[in-house]
């Protein structure tokens, strides 16, 4: 049987590590590391371009950012409960095709329509998830091929421009006193409310019990199947969402507008340090999550990096990023 | 140890076998040997120790101090497959067969020998040898037949056929160890059993462990006993009384004082709970009620289906039929969910898996169940929540640095306190059912649980308590309800001074 303890050597200096690593897991905890991976990318990225720390330039990140926030922190609640949601970019695309079409007809209402529509199509998948006993990455895998065909048939793979409604929507992407998008406003004001809710009620917590221990979650009395549904629920209500607001930014939506945006807010997720497994993280970290991947793509793009690119460095982050954080004493086999 | 009977050589054994888990001493100093052509019984009360000595004559686990010894000679298992290439396989109570490939493959699976050429079945060959051993086996088996389509006890005896190929190698004759083998068995099926463990006993030695004493009787040519860790007494079926054997398995040194007895109050004269022909999981036609601030126990050895009775009460398991009344008021739940808003708790008996989040601070533990006790309208309200938390850390004595410690760097016994308090934190608990409250923790957290557990009934809360051991369970209660097989055996009331023997509960339990 091959020993699955370190040398004794190695065990040695991971002791002398312990104490400085207690003080690097509550900095963690906080969520600081994050942050100042983020302040340290814009600082290095403006000393490449000092184009890049003009009020302007940084106002046009943060609204670029938003999508992908929006989308990330949807993903941050499904995870959080030990779950992932693969449609989410797929659905933000169908909401999006969706609210081009019915944006002219229906006026404002569509915006709530399909807000509505999204967390009901991700509930059900929800749904299917907990009553199937289907693990979630298959069944929104299939969701994914699902919304994903939808929107194709629906926009026959055009560009649906937005012409008849569209000021309903315009505003999102305005600025105040032409320096303070109000995008990000939004979000972050989202963003706020979301971190106040799950601090001060009591869902915040259920929904990181079941996501670290399920069963002693169901054996306290919680309904860890609505909760579960309900966080699928939140994730399609982002993903719609983010839909408004990309439909806002570029006045048109396309099959695929938002599939490109599934891995990098999963790696946004993870990167602002919500555990993939489920229990630990929040949103407030999500958010800088987002921003850190936002930064990465406009300074690859300031250093001159092809974007295709981009996609190698996402999948990348995101399995270094797990491999570096996961918590191997959940699957240690103890024979 | 010696006997006077005819001895063949032992070939198998453990000689000053010590073993040790984080709180507890599961096994002491255990010296035991099997023989040639020998069945060997081994019986004990739930916890004395039978199945960490299981898992070390199998090569699960092993030994701290002390020698595993194989035909005169000390041996180190590695692992499973070790014990098996020499010849020692244990025969699992969940089996471990793969179902849906035929009888002859799951025979000799790993084992396959000259019957795979370059990576392909001969199925010739395979049949043929693996009909040789379900011949030894005896029991009519075809090696072709699909293993998922025989009967439960028949899949038993490929276990065993497998178990017999796997010592072939060896060319000694093979140990073979049988876990709780009837207890998911018909009557016949146990018959059945019988006769083919005897017919074992011609070219094999056999190690039974059993709860049930007329099987050990019926089987077994020699019996350790075991209690708390160590091996007690060694028996010859033939010739002992089966009452000596009891008293063996439960020992006689009680400590007084340790359950708190002083504090025992009457309970009050309404009736709290009240069960009628209930039926689930594994248990059948259970009908009991419980008072006011009555502690009941309910004693029964594995699968005799007191803790599924438990789970089915906090909704955690489905009903079949039958009906459940809460002062006065039928329940008719499916879920925990409805049961908490009952006032009914629930601690479990895997506290580290299924009763703390561990990786959650102690204070949001203790609130996860009654978060509407700390909150101000729909939300969490910190100061009430501090001083709430606090309180019950203060009154059962949880040793932690603070509220926001995370539970996992907890002991035992105050991760237990957390979770009792869990339930507490509700001011209209009616109903606590415990399963093993008190298993893996220290001597001293173990006495406060039964202070708590007292102080509790006699405020009037009522206690089902799944007791841990027969000790725990005649002294913390005020009746003892026994339970075999599903069904209740027996009832004994409990009193200070008067409790019933511990012999005569056993009696009802096996």
């Amino acid at each position: 049987m091959t020993s699955l303890l370190p040398s004794r050597k190695s065990r040695a200096t991971g002791a002398d590590q312990s104490a400085e690593a207690g003080v690097l897991r509550r900095l963690q905890d906080a969520g600081v590391a994050p942050f100042v991976v983020l302040l340290v990318l814009v600082a290095v990225i403006g000393l490449v371009d000092g184009r890049f720390l003009t009020p302007r330039s940084l106002a046009s990140l943060l609204e670029q950012s938003t999508p992908l926030a929006l989308l990330a922190i949807g993903q941050c609640l499904v995870v959080l409960t030990g779950r992932i949601d693969l449609s989410n970019a797929a659905l933000a695309s169908l909401a999006g095709v969706l609210l081009a079409q019915f944006l002219g007809p229906l006026g404002v209402v569509a915006v709530p329509l399909v807000l509505l529509g999204g967390a009901l199509a991700s509930a059900l998948a929800g749904w299917i998830h907990v009553t199937a006993q289907v693990p979630s990455f298959v069944v929104t895998l299939g969701a994914l091929g699902v919304w994903s065909g939808a929107s194709l048939v629906l926009a026959q793979s055009d560009t649906i421009l937005v012409t008849d409604g569209y000021q309903y929507v315009e505003w999102i992407f305005t600025r105040w006193s032409r320096v303070v998008p109000v995008s990000f406003l939004l979000v972050l004001a989202v963003t706020l409310v979301l971190m106040w809710a799950m601090r001060g009620l009591p869902a915040g917590r259920q929904l990181k019990a079941i996501g670290l221990n399920e069963r002693a979650a169901a054996y306290s009395g919680i309904r860890t199947q609505a909760m579960v549904i309900l966080a699928f629920a939140g994730s399609g209500l982002f993903a719609a969402a983010a839909a408004v607001f990309q439909i806002a930014q570029l006045q048109s939506a396309g099959a695929s507008t938002s599939a490109s945006l599934l891995l990098p807010a999963i790696a946004a997720v993870i990167i602002g340090g919500t555990a993939i497994s489920g229990g630990v993280g929040g949103v407030g970290r999500t958010l800088i999550g987002a921003l850190i991947i936002s930064v990465l793509r406009v300074g690859l793009d300031i250093v001159g990096v092809d974007s295709a690119v981009q996609p190698i460095l996402y999948g990348l982050i995101v399995i270094l990023a797990i491999a570096a954080t996961v918590d191997r004493r959940r699957t240690l086999v103890v024979a | 140890m010696t006997m006077t009977s005819t001895q063949t050589p032992a070939v198998f054994g453990l000689r000053n076998v010590s073993k040790s888990f984080p709180g507890v001493k599961a096994l002491k100093e255990v010296t035991l040997e099997v023989r040639e052509h020998e069945v060997v019984g081994l019986i004990g009360e739930n916890g004395a120790g039978k199945s960490t000595l299981l898992k070390i004559l199998s090569g699960v686990q092993r030994p701290d101090t002390g020698d595993v010894v194989l035909r005169d000679q000390p041996v180190s298992f590695g692992g499973v497959a070790d014990a098996v290439r020499e010849g020692v396989a244990m025969v699992y109570q969940e089996q471990s067969l793969l179902p849906n490939v035929t009888v002859a493959e799951n025979v000799l699976l790993g084992n396959e020998g000259d019957a795979v050429r370059g990576g392909v079945y001969r199925w010739g060959a395979l049949r043929e040898r693996a009909q040789r051993y379900l011949d030894v086996v005896g029991t009519g088996l075809d090696a072709g037949a699909t293993t998922e389509s025989l009967p439960f006890a028949q899949r038993q005896m490929v276990e065993v056929a497998k178990a017999l190929a796997s010592g072939e190698r060896t060319h000694h004759e093979p140990v073979i160890l049988l876990d709780e083998p009837t207890s998911v068995l018909e009557h016949d099926e146990i018959e059945k059993l019988f006769e083919i463990v005897r017919e074992l006993r011609q070219r094999a030695s056999v190690v039974f462990v059993s709860h049930r004493m007329n099987e050990v009787l019926a089987v077994c040519d020699r019996v350790y006993v075991m209690r708390d860790g160590a091996v007690v007494a060694e028996r010859n079926p033939k010739t002992v009384a089966e009452h000596e054997l009891y008293e063996l398995m439960v020992g006689e040194d009680r400590a007084e004082g340790f359950y708190h007895e002083e504090g025992q109050v009457d309970p009050q004269p309404q009736t709290r709970l009240e069960i009628s022909e209930l039926s689930g999981g594994h248990f059948h036609d259970v009908s009991l009620s419980v008072a006011k601030g009555e502690v009941v126990a309910l004693m029964g050895v594995q699968e005799s289906g007191r803790e599924d009775l438990g789970r089915a009460l906090f909704g955690a398991l489905p009903l079949r039929s039958g009906t459940i009344t809460l002062d006065g008021a039928p329940l008719r739940f499916g879920m925990p969910t409805q049961a908490v808003r009952d006032g009914i708790g629930y601690i479990p008996s895997e506290r580290k898996i299924d009763g703390a989040v561990l990786g959650m601070s102690v204070n949001d533990n203790m609130t996860l169940a009654h978060p509407d006790q700390v909150s101000r309208g729909p939300f969490i309200d910190p100061v009430k929540e501090r001083s709430t938390v606090r309180d019950w850390l203060d009154r059962l004595k949880v040793k932690t640095p603070s509220a926001a410690t995370l539970m996992r760097t907890l002991s035992g016994g105050n991760q237990q306190k957390v979770v009792l308090a869990k339930w507490l934190l509700d001011p209209d608990l009616r109903l606590l059912v415990l399963d093993t409250p008190t298993r893996g923790l220290d001597i001293g957290a173990k006495a406060d649980v039964y202070r708590l557990i007292r102080e509790l009934a006699a405020k009037g809360l009522s206690v089902l308590l799944i007791a841990d051991t027969l000790d725990e369970g005649i002294a913390m209660s005020h009746r003892v309800i026994t339970m075999k097989d599903g069904r209740i055996t027996g009832e004994f009331a409990s009193h200070p001074g008067n409790r019933p023997d511990k012999t005569d509960v056993l009696a009802r339990m096996v």
